[in-house]
């Protein structure tokens, strides 16, 4: 069964154009995508109904931080990889342990971090 | 009659006594001289040459009122006429003038001068010089008021910390009134974890030092902690010994507010202006694709739909996009044709950034479409938007009529996944679109909420 050799990504972007492109990259590298949430209901809500290994947090969501999605995440054993347009020292505490892309940056170098979080 | 200094007629004493009484006014600090009572100068003093600068020799004989400033003689006048029916007049403060015509400030004690019968025979006045004490006065009036009138809180202290004064200022800053505050001890104001931070302000004030724009934070009396800026100098007596501190205090909060908030604006200049890197990198990237070359200029038509969504974000504090005003900028060069040939029809709505650029997105690419290959590219199609909202659902449409025949493209190009793809994960909405023959239909539904955060529209 190839479906469940594969890894599940759950995008959580709020701007509509960065997350489709993500999640057209994150599928041309082989991964499933669950989902592109621009909000935290809308990714608490796809992790409840999705099976996710991954996740690709922007740490900036308008109006809100996606800190309860990393609590969320963390307490559900799911690694996740943060990106942000702010330098690390504004983001909230729940990002300190995970692995931090500045952006913009290039599909490669989330991939590969988002790789080096699976179990080997 | 001669020219001796308090001498007075039929004088009573011995000779003797009278030189002695006569030694005594000549040498007196104090200017003192005598007049009969309708103001002829009978005697005038060293001192009162001193002060005023005319000799004994030019005065004597002369009239009082030489040395009274003209607009005062009438004032004179009256005292002089109390005087010569026996009052006296202790320290009156009044101007007299020099030789050379100066002003000076003087107090002056009148008294009658008697003779053996109990007539008045006469008017002594003893004059002293206050312009320095008038000055010092003065200058010390304008320094309290300079004090008084501050808009920043000044206070001085004794060197134990008990409050001497306390102006106006500090009781706006503060709350504590001046009644309230002196005698109290300064560490009233200080939060009890920064106490230790009076120890350091008088030890270095002992030490004649100041204490020059300390940033910190002080206790109001309703118990709220305010920002702010403390200068402390040490007051000194007339010896030069160190007495106590004065402490000049400005209410920072609102500078600390503004820095605050300047902060937070870079910090978001700072995301934003690299989310909008990111986002030219995933129009690039979309853009060539399966190895595609870039198409430059529509990829900086593209660029230039984002900027045209900045400026009406921008127009709204950054807040929101009104969907009519989105439809027209994006319609960009074709917006001449509203009203015409394009039919602009929808209840105003407060999009989102976000919602604002998943739309804006593809009615720039709708409108690109239609200029190349639809309703827009001959001379008689026409094209309706219309968007409406029923309930909690959001429901807009793009269709074009009279254009050349229409057929599906043969490749999904950047343009078609945004006006779907993009729309619909963007907007948690289903997208159609439909090549139809008369014309292609672009049909948008998505839950209100996703749209706007304007409450009318927000769901109960």
């Amino acid at each position: 069964m190839r479906a469940a050799e594969q890894t599940h990504v759950l995008i959580v972007e709020d701007d509509p154009l960065i997350g489709f492109d993500l999640a057209v990259e994150l599928e041309a590298a082989g991964f499933v995508v669950i989902g592109v949430a621009p909000t935290v209901d809308k990714a608490l809500y796809l992790l409840e109904r999705h099976h996710c290994d991954l996740a690709v947090l922007d740490v900036n969501l308008g109006q809100e931080t996606s800190a309860p999605i990393a609590r969320a995440l963390i307490a559900a054993d799911v690694p996740f990889v943060a990106v942000t347009g702010y330098s690390v020292d504004q983001c909230p505490e729940e990002f300190a342990a995970a692995p931090l892309l500045s952006k913009p940056f290039q599909t490669s170098r989330l991939v590969a971090a988002l790789k080096r979080q699976l179990p080997r | 009659m001669h020219g001796m200094p308090g001498a007075s007629p039929a004088p009573r004493p011995a000779d003797d006594d009278t030189a002695y009484l006569a030694a005594i006014v000549a040498s007196a600090a104090d200017a003192i001289l005598s007049t009969t009572p309708d103001g002829v100068i009978r005697s005038w003093n060293a001192a009162c040459e001193r002060m005023l600068g005319f000799t004994a020799a030019e005065m004597i004989g002369r009239p009082i009122y030489d040395i009274i400033p003209p607009e005062l003689a009438e004032d004179a006048r009256a005292i002089r006429a109390r005087i010569g029916t026996g009052d006296s007049l202790e320290s009156f403060e009044t101007v007299r003038l020099t030789k050379q015509g100066r002003p000076i400030e003087v107090s002056i004690t009148f008294s009658p001068i008697r003779d053996a019968r109990d007539a008045i025979i006469g008017i002594s006045a003893i004059i002293r010089d206050v312009t320095v004490t008038k000055q010092a006065e003065r200058g010390a009036a304008m320094l309290a008021a300079i004090v008084a009138s501050s808009s920043d809180g000044v206070v001085s202290k004794t060197l134990d910390g008990t409050i001497t004064s306390w102006n106006k200022s500090a009781q706006r800053i503060f709350g504590f009134s001046e009644d309230e505050m002196i005698g109290r001890s300064i560490r009233t104001i200080i939060p009890p974890e920064r106490q230790v931070e009076e120890d350091r302000i008088l030890a270095t004030v002992v030490s004649g030092e100041i204490i020059d724009n300390f940033e910190t934070v002080r206790l109001r009396k309703d118990g709220a902690l305010i920002d702010v800026s403390v200068t402390v100098s040490p007051v000194r007596d007339s010896t030069g010994r160190i007495i106590g501190a004065s402490k000049i205090v400005r209410d920072i909060t609102d500078k600390r507010q503004t820095r605050e908030q300047l902060r937070t604006l870079l910090a978001e200049v700072n995301h934003r202006s690299k989310n909008l890197l990111s986002l030219v990198q995933a129009i690039a990237r979309q853009m060539t694709r399966h190895g595609r070359p870039l198409d430059l200029s529509r990829f900086l038509e593209r660029l230039q739909a984002i900027a045209s969504n900045q400026d009406l974000l921008i127009q709204n504090d950054w807040r929101f996009i009104p969907l009519d005003g989105l439809v027209r900028s994006q319609l960009g060069a074709f917006s001449d044709l509203i009203g015409n040939r394009i039919a602009v029809d929808g209840p105003q709505i407060e999009l989102t950034p976000e919602a604002a650029q998943s739309i804006g997105m593809a009615v720039h690419e709708l409108a690109t479409n239609a200029a190349k290959y639809g309703a827009l590219s001959n001379d008689d199609g026409r094209i309706t938007v219309r968007w409406t909202r029923i309930d909690d659902s959001f429901d807009m449409t793009w269709s074009e009529h009279g254009g050349p025949e229409v057929s599906p493209p043969e490749h999904i190009g950047f343009g078609s996944r945004v006006i779907a793809d993009m729309v619909r994960s963007g907007l948690d909405g289903t997208v159609e679109v439909q090549f139809l023959p008369t014309g292609l239909c672009w049909h948008l539904r998505c839950p209100l909420k996703r749209l706007s955060r304007d409450r009318a529209y927000a769901r109960r």
